[in-house]
């Protein structure tokens, strides 16, 4: 089991200057860019520019290693997809032709009353491109955290009000927090998997009832100690004073430059480019999924 | 500590006799992915019942080596057999019959709502009959002193209860051979008095024992043999004594003696060359010479 380092690591280099809003925008353009298309390739060519900017970043390939877990996601959608893409039923007026092509049979032909359950291609593809959006937005969002210092980004949150409204102090932490104990968790539960395996505990058997028990053997000691380390992490905040009544100030100002308005305005083309391509002239759509409308 | 029930402990007693090594490295080495070696070509062989520290500092590789004493790693090169098993080809929890390993952090473990749960876990694992659990655990929380605490839940323990807790769930699998990694770091006097006593007894029972310790004083009153490590590569296998003489070792590993070692440094100048490890044996030294 890998463990998964997500935590800021100091490098020179363009991503890293960037200001955190820009980085947040290349997050949701993301997002939105990976639900505008729903063609395989297109997604690729979008996970091919995130894998990009990620070595603009100079982020090791390691720090992406926990990502094959995302492969049996992406399994999961191609199957059930496969399986039942056809029952969905409406599909609205699809005026291109095609049929279904049916794969393989789950239940093959040489078995009782086989063949039965068909997996459909065209559902198998569509289950594709859904895995591969999940593989895009997970590819993206570590970028923010690897390349972003977590006290900037709480500079940042703390800055943003809307007329007389501030994201309260309480949340920036918490979900600045977060992020910073993904690791150690990780890292809890890696070193939890080597105790319990030592005296005998085997992962990965084929009986369902017996591994969910053998699940809490990790669980159980992982959820504690953490909840044990936020207790501590409380009175450590108690002692520095948190939530003292003065204005918070920081050490770091982040800096808006004129790299940022360029991101920005390219980040923000990029997306509406991406929109009405897919929406008004179904590029990246494929001809058979509701999403085509016209 | 009360009277210990080690009776059915022994039984590895007879492996003593045998030369075959129980643990043999040949030519291990070991990487981290994407990390540089973590060991390399590290050759040893463990014979049953010998007691075996591994020294050095942090970040030498002796965690890294332990673990493949389980299969928790496997080695990128060379290879590892426990007692003729291929480490690469057996599973960690088949390989936890022969080798128990007691981690530095019992709460790393602990995950049962009862003191006896959790000494037993292991034991029902192995699909013991119902009698030889009662009896291995019993046996085990005695040898810990936490019999009396059975039925409690392990968080109302002390942490020095819980590293007992965890090393009993480890004695109770009657492991031929037992590795400690750490097991007296942020332990009080007395409770590491009683661990370093729990593990002579089952040294003397027949089993083997393997520590991980940074206590040289610990070291130098119980081990038979001694493994130096620095930078991944086992520089110096030898006895506490040899170990504790050589000042090249010692100074390229930043090591610190023990404080009888130390007094025993210092009467060098007046003609004591002895390297005396324990009390009675420095007394013993002193005694005699000042007899001459």
């Amino acid at each position: 089991m890998p463990t998964i380092d997500i935590q800021y690591f100091k490098e020179e280099s363009f991503v890293h200057r960037l200001h955190p809003f820009t980085k947040i925008l290349f997050e949701i353009s993301v997002l939105v860019i990976a639900a505008a298309f729903n063609e395989p390739l297109f997604l690729a060519v979008v996970i091919l520019g995130i894998i990009g900017v990620a070595v603009l970043a100079r982020i090791p390939a390691r720090k992406f290693r926990y990502m094959w877990v995302l492969a049996y996601i992406v399994l999961f959608m191609v199957i059930t997809q496969g399986v039942w893409f056809t029952s969905f039923g409406d599909f609205g007026d699809i005026t291109v032709d095609f049929e279904w092509r049916t794969l393989f049979h789950l239940w093959p032909a040489w078995a009782p009353g086989g063949p039965r359950i068909p997996v459909i291609l065209q559902g198998a593809n569509y289950g594709f491109s859904l895995g591969l959006r999940v593989v895009a937005i997970s590819l993206a969002f570590p970028i923010l955290v690897l390349t972003t210092h977590p006290s900037d980004l709480t500079r940042f949150l703390s800055q943003v009000r809307i007329a007389s409204w501030r994201i309260p102090y309480n949340f920036i932490f918490v979900f600045t927090t977060a992020f910073r104990y993904i690791p150690t968790v990780s890292r809890e539960f890696d070193q939890t998997l080597d105790a319990q395996r030592s005296r005998g505990v085997h992962f990965g058997g084929y009986n369902p009832i017996r591994q969910i028990k053998v699940l809490t053997t990790l669980f159980v000691p992982v959820l504690t100690s953490s909840l044990l380390s936020a207790h501590d992490l409380t009175l450590a905040l108690e002692t520095r004073a948190f939530g003292a009544p003065t204005e918070r100030t920081f050490i770091h100002e982040v800096h808006w430059r004129r790299a940022d308005w360029g991101v920005t305005a390219l980040l923000i083309i990029i997306a509406v480019a991406c929109l009405v391509l897919a929406n008004s002239f179904g590029y990246g759509v494929l001809p058979y999924t509701p999403q085509r409308n016209f | 500590m009360p009277s210990r029930h080690l009776g059915s402990f022994s039984n590895p007693l007879e492996n003593i006799l045998t030369d075959q090594a129980i643990i043999e490295t040949r030519n291990l080495s070991y990487s981290y992915p994407g990390e540089i070696s973590a060991l390399s070509g590290v050759d040893l062989d463990i014979r049953p019942g010998e007691f075996l520290a591994i020294v050095g500092s942090n970040g030498s590789g002796k965690t890294t080596l332990v673990k493949h004493f389980n299969g928790l790693l496997k080695p990128s090169q060379g290879h590892v057999r426990i007692d003729g098993l291929d480490t690469r080809s057996t599973r960690v929890s088949e390989l936890s019959r022969i080798v128990g390993f007691v981690f530095q952090n019992p709460d790393h473990q602990i995950f049962a709502y009862s003191v006896w749960e959790e000494a037993s876990f292991g034991l029902k694992l192995h699909k013991l009959s119902a009698e030889a659990v009662e009896q291995q655990t019993s046996e085990a929380l005695r040898a810990v002193s936490l019999y009396a605490l059975r039925d409690r839940h392990p968080r109302a323990l002390s942490r020095g209860q819980r590293q007992r807790l965890a090393t009993a769930s480890i004695l109770a699998l009657n492991t031929p051979v037992l590795v400690l990694d750490e097991p007296t770091t942020g332990q009080d006097f007395l409770s590491r008095r009683q661990i370093m006593e729990l593990a002579v007894e089952l040294h003397a029972a027949g089993r083997t024992v393997l520590m991980v310790t940074h206590d040289m004083a610990l070291v130098a009153e119980y081990a038979t043999r001694v493994i130096v490590m620095r930078e991944g590569a086992a520089i110096c296998d030898a006895t506490p004594k040899e170990v504790f003489e050589n000042d090249e070792v010692l100074e390229s590993t930043g090591l610190d003696l023990p404080p009888v070692a130390k007094i025993a440094r210092g009467l060098r100048a007046y003609g004591i060359s002895e390297t005396t490890l324990t009390q009675s044996e420095l007394v013993e030294t002193l005694i005699t010479a000042l007899r001459h």
